[in-house]
C-alpha cells in the first residue's frame, strides 16, 4: 500500500507511537503536505525536535534531523542555521518542551530574529510523562498534578511571540488542516523567526481527565471553541477554555540574524585582508 | 465504481475515526464505522458510498493511513 507522502517518511518508523486521535499526526501530515506542495528538496530541510510526544517527529520524517535534549531544540537549530544558512531549519516540538523548560531559548531566538520556523503543538499538558500540569494548562483544568483544578494562569504563546518581535505569528487548531498547511508554507518561505502554534487534542491524558470524550467528540468541541479571525492584532488572540482565536496575527519583515552575521564576517575579513583592521584570532 | 477511491491502510489505522467524523461533517458522508477491529482494538472505517473527492479524510488522518486515489476511467 503506498501513500503519496510515503517518500517523506523514514522507512520502518511508521506507524508512529502517538495515541489514536492525537493531533500530532495531523501536524505531521500538514507539514509533509506543505513540503510536498512547495517542491522543496528533502536534503535541504532540517527538522529539530525536543523531548515529548512531538519530539518523536524528527525520527519519523525522512529528512535530516536532530532529537535534542529537553528544551534545547531551538539552540541546536540556531547552531545549524548559523553554520549552514542555506538550509531550512524547522523546530517542531511541544508546548512543554518549547515553553516550560526551553522558554528562555525561545525568547532569545525570537529577539535575535533567527531564520527558523517554530511549530509548537500545544496540547495543554505534559502528555508523554502522564498528563501533568504545564505552563499552558488552562485555569481550572484537571491534570495529574492538579486533581482539584488548576489555580495558575496559562501562558498565551501568541502574546509572548508578539512581544518578542517574531516576524510571522499564527495560531491554528488541528481542525484547520488546510489553513495550517498554508501557514507552514508561508513560514518555510518566510525569512526570519516564524512561529506557528497548533492547538492539538491530547485525548489520552488531558481529554480523559477533563471529560473531553473520544477523539471525535474532542474534535467537535475544538471546532466549537476555535474561531478563525482574519487580520486581527496579536493582542486579540485570546486562548481560554471556551474560546480560542485562531488566524495569522503578524507578517512583517525585519533584518535576519544569520544574514547580518555572515555579512559582518565577510566585511571584517575583507578589511582584515586589506590590513585596515587587526583581527584577534 | 466512482472516480475517486478511498484507500485505507489497515496496518497503519489506529481506529480514531476522525475520518468518519470529518466525512460526515464536510464530505459526502461515505465513511462509516465498521465491525472490523484494528490491532489496537479500535474500529476500522469502511466505505459505504461514492466518494466526492474532497480529500478531507486524507488531510485529517493522524496516522497517514488514508489516501484518495483518482481512477483513470
Amino acid at each position: 500500500m503506498t501513500h503519496p507522502l510515503d517518500r517523506y517518511l523514514r522507512p520502518g518508523m511508521i506507524p508512529h507511537i502517538w495515541c489514536p486521535g492525537c493531533g500530532n499526526g495531523i501536524i505531521l501530515n500538514a507539514f509533509l503536505r506543505a513540503v510536498d506542495e512547495l517542491g522543496l528538496d528533502q536534503d535541504e530541510i532540517v527538522v529539530v525536535s525536543g523531548i515529548g510526544c512531538m519530539g518523536r517527529v524528527s525520527g519519523y520524517v525522512n529528512m535530516d534531523g536532530f532529537h535534542t535534549t529537553h528544551g534545547r531544540a531551538i539552540p541546536v537549530a540556531i547552531g545549524i542555521k548559523t553554520a549552514r544558512p542555506e538550509l531550512k531549519v524547522v523546530v517542531i516540538s511541544g508546548d512543554g518542551d518549547l515553553f516550560a523548560i526551553g522558554g528562555n531559548h525561545f525568547l532569545h531566538a525570537a529577539r535575535r530574529n533567527v531564520d527558523l520556523l517554530v511549530i509548537c503543538a500545544n496540547n495543554f499538558n505534559y502528555g508523554m510523562t502522564g498528563g501533568q500540569m504545564g505552563p499552558t494548562t488552562p485555569s481550572k483544568a484537571y491534570t495529574t498534578t492538579t486533581p482539584y483544578g488548576n489555580i495558575e494562569h496559562p501562558l498565551n504563546l501568541v502574546y509572548l511571540a508578539a512581544s518578542l518581535g517574531a516576524v510571522y505569528i499564527a495560531r491554528w487548531c488541528v481542525t484547520h488542516p488546510l489553513q495550517l498547511k498554508e501557514s507552514i508554507k508561508r513560514g518555510l518561505t518566510k525569512r526570519g523567526f516564524s512561529f506557528i502554534e497548533v492547538v492539538t487534542p491530547c485525548v489520552t491524558e488531558y481529554g480523559r481527565r477533563n471529560r473531553m470524550g473520544e477523539p471525535r467528540e474532542f474534535m467537535r468541541r475544538l471546532r466549537e471553541i476555535c474561531v478563525i479571525r482574519r487580520g486581527v492584532d496579536p493582542s486579540e488572540a485570546v486562548i481560554e477554555a471556551d474560546r480560542i482565536i485562531c488566524g495569522e496575527f503578524r507578517d512583517v519583515d525585519k533584518p535576519e540574524f544569520t544574514q547580518l552575521l555572515w555579512n559582518m564576517i565577510r566585511e571584517v575579513s575583507e578589511k582584515a585582508s586589506r590590513g585596515e583592521i587587526e583581527v584577534a584570532l | 465504481m466512482g472516480r475517486f477511491n478511498v484507500v485505507i491502510d489497515r496496518d497503519l489505522c489506529k481506529g480514531c475515526l476522525l475520518c468518519v467524523y470529518i466525512c460526515n461533517k464536510r464530505g459526502g458522508g461515505i465513511l462509516a464505522e465498521s465491525e472490523e477491529r484494528t490491532l489496537l482494538g479500535g474500529a476500522l472505517p469502511k466505505v459505504i458510498g461514492e466518494c466526492i473527492g474532497c480529500r478531507w479524510c486524507e488531510r485529517i488522518c493522524p496516522d497517514l493511513a488514508i489516501s484518495v486515489e483518482v481512477s483513470q476511467c
